[in-house]
This record gives structure tokens, sequence and C-alpha cells, in this order.
């Protein structure tokens, strides 16, 4: 048996969640339960706050660090914003 | 501007919540640099902020990928107490004081240095997360020079 719960949300958060619910074809309730799921399992879910040109910032070059090792760092830093369309 | 930092620090930092991504949160914490960036033409820096936090992770709890405990002996080798680094919490910080409160005496911002096979452990769960996880981007915080 499914329980009913009332929840109190800001008003933005709701609209943008019923747009995303909507551009997943499902309901709110479908798309809320799911994010707590993967929630409560533990999911590797990144948060990532950053400013919109992230990537035109370039790596500070460090004492000692070699090509290789900047190579790296910069795959990395690219690698980790690559699933957000900067 | 060189920064007064390096990636592998510890240091006091006033990490942004993901609700509030333009404002420097309400307390300092201690967070892992895990790089350093600046912006070609504006020349202002970026940190790059993983979560630490001190509560620690029960052991028969699953871990999600991202979560990296640290234990009694090896923190105290970093000058903290045993706490946990959660990678999936990345915060591009501004460096300013506003961020970074004890910027100006940047000694006392750095708890301490991570080994390098630490930093190691911590780049490879980032990369283990680029590769696998579900990217929840939020903006913020803006930067002083870019016009919105």
């Amino acid at each position: 048996m499914r329980e009913t719960v009332t929840l109190r949300l800001a008003p933005e958060v709701i609209k943008a969640a019923k747009r995303r619910a909507q551009a997943d074809n499902r309901t709110l309730t479908n798309y809320i339960e799911t994010l707590m799921i993967r929630d409560l399992q533990g999911a590797a879910t990144l948060e990532v706050i950053a400013p919109p040109d992230i990537r035109e910032f370039e790596a500070v070059p460090l004492p000692g660090e070699t090509k290789a090792e900047r190579k790296r760092r910069d795959a990395l830093f690219h690698a980790l914003l690559d699933k957000t369309g900067h | 501007m060189s920064p007064p930092f390096q990636p592998g620090q510890f240091v006091w930092c006033r990490f942004p919540f993901f609700e509030a991504p333009l404002s420097p949160g309400e307390k300092e914490r201690i967070v892992y640099v895990a790089d350093i960036r600046q912006h070609p033409a504006r020349r202002v820096l970026t940190v790059m902020s993983l979560y630490t936090t001190t509560r620690t992770w029960d052991a028969d709890a699953a871990r999600p990928l991202g979560i990296i405990p640290v234990d009694a002996a090896a923190a105290a080798r970093m000058n903290q107490k045993p706490f946990v680094i959660d990678a999936r919490r990345i915060a591009f910080v501004p460096l300013d004081e506003a961020f970074f409160p004890r910027l100006r005496t940047p000694d006392a911002a750095i708890v301490s240095t991570a080994p390098p096979a630490f930093r190691r452990q911590v780049e490879n769960a980032l990369a283990r997360l680029a590769g696998r996880a579900d990217l929840v981007q939020q903006l913020g915080p803006d930067m002083p020079g870019r016009r919105r």
C-alpha cells in the first residue's frame, strides 16, 4: 500500500522538477521517488558548483610538476565537466 | 598572482552549500584542494575544493564511490581528527577572503599537506566518478570581473 505524504517545497523547485519529470516522460511522484531511492542506495552522484565559464580556467603550473602530470590534471578537470554541457 | 595553496593541501574554507552556490557557507570547514586554476584574461584564481566532514562513516554501511574515509592514524599524520572526504561534492570557489577568510595569513589557512599516495587515491576516486556518475551541475559562485 503506497502512502501519501505532503511536501512543502519552494515553487521554483517544483516548477523545475515538473519540467524535468515531463522531459523524462514520468510523473513528478515517480521522479521524486527515483531521486530518493538513488540517494538511499548511495549512488555516486556528483554535485559540482562552478561558474559558467569554468572551462576557460587554465591549470596553474605547480612547482616540480611534469608535463605528463599537468596533462593528467587537465584531463581529470575536463572529464569531470564533460557531462555538464560546458 | 601565485596561489597561496597547492593541490593536495587541506585548507579552511567557507564551502558553499549546493542550495546556495553563490554564497560562502555559514561556517568555515576544512576542504581538500584538488586543483587550482586561473582565468587567462581576468587573472582570477579558482580553487577546486572537495568537501570533508568529521562525521565518521559507518563501517557496515555501503560506501558510495567518492567517499574516502580517513582513519585516526592517517588523519593524525595530516594534523586532523578522523574524517571523510566526500569527493562527490566539488566546488570551484574564487580565491578570495569571502570564501577563504584566512587568506591574509595563508599559513593559518593551511591545515596540512597530504602525502603523495593519498593524493593519488583522491585523484583515482575523482577519475572513477568522472567515468561513472550522473553529473548534476549547478552554477556559481561568480567570479570578479565577469558580467552576468
